[in-house]
């Protein structure tokens, strides 16, 4: 972002996100305003990314790896991708693996995650009101004609289950009488409880089955008794996102980003858990049938592939005395193509730009006129000596120095 | 934080509690406010925080770093009252073998049963108490409609952030307290209930059939402590406050534990941290020794981690503002630990009715402070109110302390005390 841009954007910004922003990067982490106020660098990322916006455009699946150590900006990256992708219209879930409460392996918490971090370019409402919106006439503008049946996006290989929920959620409640509603028989009819449960169904959080289907029969889905409405394995749960991505195309927005973080995580798990998780990979990175509308985003350390090279693609399973390759393939051999985007440090001219904003940034969210050129001054002797460290403890250096000139203001 | 005049009139059991609890060696946390002196450059920092951030909608987390007896568990006191006083719900826990940080089920325990708030009693049983009582006053003499408790519900569940089976024991709870007996059904089993409820919210064990009446389908456990942790601000904002501080005390114990379980402990903490990014009117306290810091099994042996908490260049200077606080590096001044003296002078005059000016002299606090400083133990605040409280309990049974009074003697007396102390509180050792 250039100069002028950026004080429109500082000015119009109330103190409280500023400040956000700032004690964020104090802790070495990024917000979205502080991302969109800070980026510096970005025009190869908009290359590289809008390069797989228009392969989702063709319907061609694509993938993004962005790659770099730890500090050097993966998760500054994400964010501002996500900024990107919600301004080209995608719907886009920013998230964090992590081996002990959202591991890649455990595909439901991956989902859970991701429905519940999901944004949409047009509004902040969840998912599930997106969803009830678009049946109750948000789908004019998309779908022509006065016969337009709204539940005819939900793709065909969506899992049972959540192509009943979906159903469900665009149905009204059945109609009953005071007399049958005084029935044994209908003693589960309880109509204020069905949008919460078939919105937690949706967003992954598993109500009991039981709860899931009282509330379908009496949204009367006709074919909910078709199938089983249980969910086992990761599978389901994939299928459910990649049925997502197409369903929000045909919705009318471009697809569905999603963006992992840490996803360098999946190297530290065990070998089980790893050969699992390789595998869900597998179907982002090289899938059999085009993922129509997802755009999958991974940031990776380069500890990552190096674990994926040295893994032992010789190991077999034995399993009923028949002997299988332990790992379904070699994917050091499988991901040589792969789309990864390096990350480089920073020239020291972008340094002393991005300083700059930073005296003003730190002016304006803790309410203070630092001395711009004196202040300077200041923070280019703090980059000198902080010389080739990670980005991100640049930054942290940089804005304890602000910290310091601004509290010996306070404490005056 | 209070002048002499507010000392005088603590009741002199409450002034003995105050004695008792230092000369244990351990703070007495709901008087701190009657014995603190200095540490206002940190407090004036964390005083903007909680009200022109946290409040605001912030969230962060900061490590307050001292060595044994520089006052880190006082420091942590004061927070608490600070918060308190601004409106924030607060949690002090101390972590310790039954309540380790890698298990954060345990710790979400804790911190349920250490809550204090806008309420009478200590505990989320006390808050949710308060807020039934609260309903009921809203109600006045007629009980709410079914109708109305419908809507309560749909309130709760809709609320940002809350996880349903958070508002469905809301609920149940407001259902249990509310509804008439059914015919046949006992006061009894409606108890029952409520304690079940209760126990839940308490991260108590309880079986999923047990909770199942009450539309909550999970146990607490470590996939769901942090999401219920969340919801209880949410629940918290939602009864008027302005958000929730925790204060985790010891996380040093972390250190002596298998490497296995180190490891969960510190990503535990990274994720609070990163949480930190979503999160909103929430702030964490928790105190380190500076070996979290230096040694090779603490936070550098978490690379995701340690990134997040060191900082490069400017050692010299100290940041109020910065993720470290560094108590250590801030020690009270002689002027600040002789007017602790005179504080814990008149609180013991008021616990044992008695006049101690005469037998203990401002010289002589003066002079144990400068024989602390001549040993290089200035910084030492907990050795310093050990040997005042020492030299006054002396005065009052009448050995009134003479001017041959071995100083430095005396000193080393108290400190080994101290460190025996120590190492009753570190019994058991953690499992290696």
């Amino acid at each position: 972002m250039d100069m002028p841009d950026f004080f429109q954007l500082l000015e119009e910004a109330n103190n409280f996100p500023l400040r956000r922003a700032v004690e964020c990067l104090r802790e070495g982490l990024f917000d979205p305003f502080g991302v969109s106020l800070l980026t510096a660098r970005e025009s190869q990322l908009n290359t590289v990314f809008d390069q797989g916006a228009q392969d989702v455009a063709k319907n061609k699946s694509t993938h993004l790896c962005v790659c770099g150590s730890y500090g050097q900006g993966k998760s500054h990256s994400l964010t501002y991708l996500r900024q990107r992708a919600l301004q080209q219209g995608f719907a886009v879930s920013l998230i964090n693996l992590d081996p002990r409460e959202v591991p890649l392996h455990d595909f439901r918490q991956v989902y859970r995650a991701l429905v519940s971090q999901i944004s949409f370019p047009d509004s902040d409402d969840p998912l599930v009101k997106v969803w009830e919106q678009w049946t109750k006439g948000g789908y004019t503008k998309q779908l022509k004609g006065k016969k337009a049946d709204p539940l005819s996006i939900i793709p065909d290989n969506m899992p049972h289950v959540f192509k009943a929920v979906l159903t469900a959620l665009a149905s009204e409640n059945m109609q009953l009488s005071r007399r049958q509603k005084g029935l044994k028989k209908h003693a589960a009819f309880r109509p204020r409880e069905f949008p919460w449960i078939l919105s937690n169904a949706l967003n992954g959080n598993a109500p009991p089955v039981v709860r899931i289907r009282q509330a379908l029969k009496y949204r009367e889905v006709s074919f909910y008794k078709e199938q089983s409405l249980v969910c086992k394995g990761w599978e389901p749960y994939f299928d459910l996102v990649r049925g997502l991505g197409l369903m929000f195309q045909q919705m009318g927005y471009k697809g569905w980003v999603l963006l992992f973080d840490e996803a360098e995580a999946i190297a530290q798990t065990r070998i089980n858990v790893r050969r699992k998780s390789y595998a869900i990979l597998q179907r982002f990175f090289c899938p059999e049938e085009p993922l129509h509308g997802l755009y999958p985003v991974f940031a990776f350390t380069d500890d990552f592939f190096a674990t994926v090279k040295n893994e032992d693609y010789e190991r077999v399973d034995t399993r009923a005395e028949t002997e299988q390759p332990y790992f379904a393939e070699n994917y050091a051999k499988a991901w040589r193509r792969l789309n990864i985007h390096d990350l480089h440090g920073l020239s020291a001219r972008e340094w002393q730009t991005l300083a700059e904003k930073l005296i003003h940034v730190h002016g304006k969210a803790y309410d203070w006129q630092p001395e711009p050129k004196e202040v300077q001054k200041q923070l280019t002797a703090t980059l000198k000596e902080t010389g080739a460290q990670e980005a991100r403890l640049k930054i942290k250096a940089l804005v304890n120095q602000l910290d310091f000139v601004q509290q010996g203001v306070v404490l005056r | 934080m209070k002048t002499m005049e507010e000392l005088g009139q603590l009741k002199p059991f409450q002034a003995r509690s105050i004695i008792e609890e230092l000369r244990k060696g351990s703070v007495p946390a709901q008087y701190v406010p009657f014995f603190t002196v200095g540490r206002d450059n940190w407090l004036t920092f964390i005083e903007d925080d909680l009200a022109n951030y946290i409040a605001e909608g912030g969230a962060k987390v900061r490590f307050l770093s001292g060595d044994y007896g520089d006052g880190k568990t006082h420091f942590m006191s004061v927070i608490q009252h600070l918060a308190l006083q601004e409106g924030f719900g607060v949690s002090f826990v101390i972590l310790t073998r039954e309540t380790p940080i890698h298990k954060f089920e345990a710790v979400y325990q804790a911190i349920t049963q250490q809550l204090h708030g806008r309420f009478e009693g200590v505990g989320i049983r006390n808050l949710l108490r308060q807020w039934l009582y609260n309903l009921a006053e809203k109600a006045e003499k007629e009980a709410p409609s079914l109708e109305q408790m419908a809507d309560l519900a749909e309130t709760l569940r809709n609320l940002p952030g809350m996880n349903i089976n958070f508002a469905n024991g809301l609920t149940a709870l407001a259902h249990n307290r509310f509804v008439p007996l059914e015919e046949g059904e006992e006061q009894e089993k409606r108890d029952a209930a409520q304690e079940i409820i209760f126990h839940w919210f308490e991260g108590g064990k309880v079986t999923k059939r047990e909770l199942k009446p009450f539309g909550i389908f999970e146990v607490v456990n470590k996939s769901n402590s942090k999401q219920l942790l969340n919801s209880l601000n949410v629940f918290l904002r939602h009864c008027e406050h302005k958000g929730l501080i925790l204060l985790l005390d010891e996380l040093e114990t972390v250190i002596a534990q298998p490497a296995s379980m180190r490891n969960a402990a510190y990503e535990n903490v990274r994720l609070l941290i990163d949480n930190s990014e979503h999160a909103e009117y929430f702030h964490i306290f928790f105190s380190i020794i500076p070996d979290v810091l230096l040694s090779e099994k603490g936070f550098k042996s978490y690379d995701a981690l340690w990134s997040r908490v060191r900082s490069i260049g400017q050692k010299k200077k100290l940041n109020y503002r910065g993720v470290l606080i560094d108590l250590h590096r801030t020690p009270l001044t002689s002027k600040e630990l002789i007017e602790l003296g005179r504080c814990l002078r008149r609180i013991h005059e008021i616990s044992y009715r008695w006049e101690a000016e005469d037998s203990v002299p401002d010289k002589l606090v003066e002079e144990v402070c400068t024989n602390q400083e001549k040993m290089g133990l200035l910084s030492e605040v907990r050795l310093f109110i050990k040997q005042l409280i020492s030299i006054l309990d002396m005065a009052e049974q009448g050995e009134t302390p003479s001017e041959e009074l071995d100083l430095e003697q005396h000193i080393v007396s108290s400190q080994q005390e101290m460190d025996q102390e120590k190492v009753e509180q570190l019994q058991p050792s953690w499992d290696q």
